[in-house]
């Protein structure tokens, strides 16, 4: 398995994909949540803190392209053939991938988040703006951004293995989130649960964020990422399951 | 087959020992043992029942028309598509459960890679995969004259480029055993003659080579067993000489297209 996650490694290392997507939404969240940081307008009571970190949601969405990457990119170039010739046993090599997604993306998002709450606390700070988060709820933020990021990209490698088409994938996933989820949240009940169960939902759950939908239905932290990790187990095995059939390009 | 004992120890792959120093192969038997293999499609049968062997230290061409079941019975001996029927083993093991499988046989089916890496890294990922040191893919890269191009995207390489490339990642763990489905692929005419030497040098050197090819005139010059398949079957597996010792002045596209069931003249 050593073996399997250095060249996981390498793989994701030694394309510019992932760097420039990484540098790319970094930027985007840096920049994002500065501006709305410095520009919000508030009313008493109700803090625009959590609202402005959840630009930092960005990160879930980019991890979870980039696991959708890792894996239709192989079948796009048809590179999984040497990968399967190399590696013949094929849950292993999927697993390679997930857990080295899961690391990049956990590191990604802790680094996103951090960036993002390190630069909206004290710039709403500045202008008197109270958050109402405690360093200690910070610290909770930044940690559910890594975890949910990593989850995120466990997912994208789950969902790539099950769409091999790399554009039919990008696109079904985009749809789920842009599109599917916030539309089912208008409809009465399944709205509520959309919010709660949706990935978007769930992910602001589990970074402790206000997104959108508005999410006053959502699950606490620890039980955000439960259901986010049940998600990722359900795509994994099923991709994991239709990866042993034939490769035939 | 025993291998032949070659005083070639220059050339192209001066990396691997000379032919006397080589270990025996594993197995006595053949190198590639393939069973009434049988592999079905949806409806279509793609191979309906191919037997044949492979041996040591002999280069064997695996020859027939265009959808005749060629790449697909390449893939089931490698394990990446489950057979319906049939067997196929490599040094006497399924592919798939080699103990270490780039070890035991390298295989060319793709000219792959990803246009975003360079060729450097593409050899380095598979040889991490492999648990090879990654420093071999720079004597790989020179042994499949690429050196120049290691540090390009391989998205900037010709298709020749991209099959040399693809040979280098099947010689990564010095098999005894190589599978190259159409390797002569966008090689220009000095490509060819390399590579035929290539495949000699590894034969001599006690290796069994499988190489698939519609080009007649060039497996002619170069195979030194024929196995012909047509519309999923087996038709024929004989040394080149038997075979055209069989038929007195026709060459080996007058037999082939005999055994294949194309008359000559006819449109193809």
């Amino acid at each position: 398995m050593t073996r399997l996650l250095h060249a996981e490694a390498l793989r994701l290392a030694t394309t510019r994909t992932y760097w420039l997507l990484a540098a790319g939404a970094t930027a985007l969240i840096a920049g994002g949540t500065a501006a709305t940081a410095v520009a919000t307008g508030f009313t008493p009571n109700i803090s625009p803190a959590r609202s402005v970190l959840a630009i930092a949601g960005l990160a879930q969405t980019v991890a979870l392209l980039a696991g959708v990457l890792a894996v239709t990119g192989e079948f796009r170039h048809k590179t999984i053939t040497p990968a399967v010739l190399i590696t013949p046993r094929r849950t292993p090599l999927l697993g390679a991938k997930l857990l080295t997604l899961a690391a990049a993306g956990l590191l990604f998002g802790l680094a996103t988040t951090g960036i993002a709450t390190v630069l909206t606390l004290p710039l709403l700070a500045a202008r008197h703006i109270p958050t109402g988060i405690t360093s200690l709820g910070a610290a909770a933020i930044i940690i559910g951004g890594g975890i949910a990021t990593a989850l995120s990209a466990a997912i994208g490698v789950g969902v790539g293995a099950i769409i091999r088409n790399q554009t039919g994938a990008i696109i079904a996933v985009l749809a789920l989130l842009y599109i599917a989820e916030p539309l089912l949240g208008f409809i009465p009940h399944l709205g509520t649960a959309t919010e709660r169960y949706g990935l978007g939902g769930l992910a602001a759950a589990t970074t402790q964020t206000i997104g959108f939908p508005a999410g006053t239905h959502l699950l606490a932290q620890p039980a955000g990422a439960l259901v986010l990790a049940g998600y990722a187990t359900i795509a994994l095995l099923a991709g994991a399951a239709l990866l042993r059939g034939d490769i035939t390009t | 087959m025993t291998p032949t004992t070659s005083t070639q120890d220059s050339g192209p792959v001066a990396r691997h020992a000379p032919a006397a120093a080589r270990r025996p192969p594993a197995t006595a038997g053949p190198a590639i043992q393939v069973a009434g293999l049988r592999k079905k499609f949806g409806r279509v049968i793609a191979v309906e029942n191919v037997s044949f062997t492979v041996s040591y230290g002999r280069i064997t061409g695996f020859l027939g028309p265009n959808g005749a079941g060629k790449t697909t019975t390449l893939r089931m001996i490698l394990g990446l598509i489950r057979p319906d029927a049939g067997t196929a083993v490599i040094a006497g093991t399924p592919y798939p459960e080699l103990a270490s499988p780039a070890r035991t046989a390298g295989a060319l089916l793709e000219a792959a890679a990803h246009p975003g890496r360079t060729g450097r890294d593409h050899l380095r990922v598979l040889a991490a995969a492999a648990g090879l040191p990654g420093q071999q893919a720079d004597q790989l890269l020179d042994q499949v004259g690429l050196s120049h191009a290691a540090g390009q995207r391989a998205g900037r390489y010709s298709l020749g480029m991209r099959q040399r490339l693809a040979l280098a990642a099947a010689l990564l763990g010095d098999p005894e055993v190589l599978i190259l489905d159409e390797p002569a692929n966008g090689l220009d005419p000095q490509g060819i003659r390399w590579l035929r030497d290539l495949l000699r040098t590894l034969a001599a050197d006690g290796r069994a080579v499988l190489v698939s090819s519609h080009i007649l005139a060039e497996a002619a010059q170069t195979v030194d067993d024929i196995v012909v398949i047509s519309r999923g079957r087996t038709v024929a597996q004989a040394p080149l000489t038997d075979l055209l010792a069989t038929r007195p002045g026709a060459t080996l596209e007058d037999i082939y297209l005999e055994l294949t069931g194309t008359p000559q003249g006819a449109p193809s």
